[in-house]
């Protein structure tokens, strides 16, 4: 009895100690507190058993293990852990039914597989414990059978789940939630991209479903906008979600994924795209430079000088900008970058004219951007060249006869239906037809019969508003080239 | 050899083949970075 009770709360002692360091990943240093539970509980139990004899301690012991062996080492160790990093990984090889499992640290694999094999032990040494504490005979073979037989249907449970089924929408309507800023600095982006989703919506003819768009206003904090995506995906049952800046695409990739609904994200953080039910699609930063560099060799340029604003998504452009100019060999005469606050940019303009630039390099966000533009016109600058940035600005005449890249516009008529249907909106170009298009992804999926976040995980090329999109097969983004436009009669025009 | 010596062995081998696996699945799936910042203009 001594030696089965020794072994049994050394495998518990054991396992629970895997189980704080696996939670300490998810917890915190809570999960010190549910180690202490974990294996003061067990001991005290065991301890009143062995002085008392007392049935209550001993099945107190035993719920103990039931717990650790139920909850922690099946539950979690087992389905949560070796299930969905060894099956899942190997059903998502082998069928886009099937979709790649979000994997962590190792650390945190790895506890959670000692997890599981911590429990096997704990289950097995209470078998042997009880078995004891009857008199009864041991049979290990028995036990390991009834064991694997568990497992084996709990694998087998896991392969029927895993698969995303076709099934189709309730009543026949398909809710689909758009969910991007409705106030805040990404207000008028957001109001646009709305808008852009409507009318995508009111193209539909003749479809076999009809289509509800749930909007949700996810604000400006992150945190609010989580319980808000939340609440949709729950009380609104959507069946997808298109989207918009990386900043609520980052809140809305894992709801979607715990939804398994599918998400479209016109956001160029790239790691929101995971291939399994988050896919991002706009033209990437790398895109860009590469075309607006073949611009400016084909133009004759031969010095570039760079004035942008110091902000993240500035900065991928113009890292990636640099990139491509040293790979052309092509000089930075300047290069100076300002911060937000700048309203003069008259000295820096200076600066820059005396290095005797072929074009201006001009980024920033509104309202600098037209404060840059307003002074270079002044000091008789006119050979301005960007990324996407005019397109945005609330002055493009400002920007008369400058060009830049931004996304293609394949359907032209598009942004003049849309400018004609919503005057006074902003028509983001590299925003806009990605919007649409989102939209009409999903509604292929469900017009064809087909699992939403399964038609898109095998979709790799879609002719679009803004032209092709191209995805390489098990890859969360969609690809588009960029195209070169002008600012021509005060508005913006694709320059070919 | 005794049987328990060869049921230890296996066992053994059976958890490191599992730990194994799971770290060649996590070097192939790194996770991405929690400091991704927006690529693209405003985005």
């Amino acid at each position: 009895m001594h030696t089965a009770a020794r072994r049994s709360l050394s495998s518990v002692a054991l396992t629970a100690v895997f189980i704080t360091i696996n939670h300490l990943y998810s917890l915190g240093p809570t999960a010190l507190i549910l180690g202490a539970v974990l294996l003061l509980l067990p001991t005290a139990f065991l301890l009143w058993f062995r002085n008392t004899k007392s049935e209550i301690a001993f099945a107190g012991y035993l719920l103990m293990n039931l717990w650790i062996v139920a909850g922690f080492g099946l539950a979690k160790g087992f389905w949560g852990d070796l299930l969905r990093l060894f099956a899942g990984t190997g059903l998502a090889a082998l069928s886009t039914s099937f979709p790649k499992p979000v994997v962590g640290s190792y650390g945190f694999e790895a506890s959670g597989l000692l997890m599981f094999i911590g429990s096997l032990f704990v289950a097995y040494t209470a078998y042997v414990l009880i078995q004891t504490q009857r008199a009864a005979q041991v049979a290990p073979a028995r036990s390991v059978g009834t064991m694997a037989a568990v497992l084996a249907v709990l694998a087998a449970a896991f392969v029927w789940t895993d698969k995303d089924h076709w099934s189709a929408p309730v009543d026949g309507i398909v809710r689909i939630g758009v969910i991007v800023p409705r106030s805040g600095p990404y207000a008028i982006l957001g109001g646009s991209f709305l808008k852009a989703v409507e009318m995508a919506k009111e193209d539909l003819h003749s479809t076999r479903y009809r289509y509800e768009l749930v909007t949700v206003d996810v604000g400006t904090d992150p945190r609010a906008a989580r319980a808000a995506i939340q609440r949709a995906i729950r009380e609104d049952r959507l069946d997808g979600i298109v989207g918009g800046i990386s900043l609520f695409g980052q809140v809305t990739k894992p709801l979607a994924s715990a939804a398994r609904i599918p998400h479209t994200c016109v956001c160029t953080v790239t790691s929101i795209g995971d291939g399994a039910y988050n896919f991002t699609n706009i033209p990437t930063p790398e895109a860009e430079a590469t075309l607006w560099v073949r611009e400016a060799q084909r133009r004759g340029i031969k010095r570039v000088a760079l004035l942008s604003q110091n902000y993240p998504s500035i900065h991928n452009h113009v890292r990636a900008l640099k990139a491509e100019v040293a790979r052309a060999a092509l000089p930075i005469s300047y290069e100076q970058e300002f911060g937000d606050t700048v309203t003069d940019f008259r000295s820096l303009i200076s600066a820059a004219r005396a290095s005797q630039p072929d074009v201006y390099y001009v980024e920033a966000l509104s309202p600098q951007l037209d404060v840059l533009a307003r002074q270079l016109s002044e000091a008789g600058i006119h050979n301005i060249a960007s990324v996407v940035a005019p397109s945005l600005s609330q002055h493009p005449e400002l920007f008369e006869g400058a060009w830049y890249t931004d996304s293609d516009l394949r359907d032209f008529g598009f942004k003049t239906r849309f400018e004609r249907k919503y005057p006074g909106m902003q028509f983001a170009t590299h925003m806009m037809p990605y919007a649409y298009d989102d939209f009409n992804l999903i509604v292929q999926a469900f017009e064809r019969g087909q699992n939403p976040a399964v038609y898109l995980r095998n979709l790799t090329r879609y002719e679009g508003t803004a032209g092709p999109i191209t995805r390489a097969p098990g890859s969360g983004n969609f690809q588009s080239a960029p195209a070169v436009w002008t600012i021509r009669n005060g508005k913006p025009a694709l320059y070919n | 050899m005794t049987r328990r010596a060869h049921s230890w062995i296996t066992i053994s081998l059976l958890i490191a083949a599992l730990l194994g696996g799971a770290y060649l699945i996590v070097e192939r799936n790194p996770a991405p970075s929690e400091a991704d910042a927006p690529s693209g203009f405003m985005h």
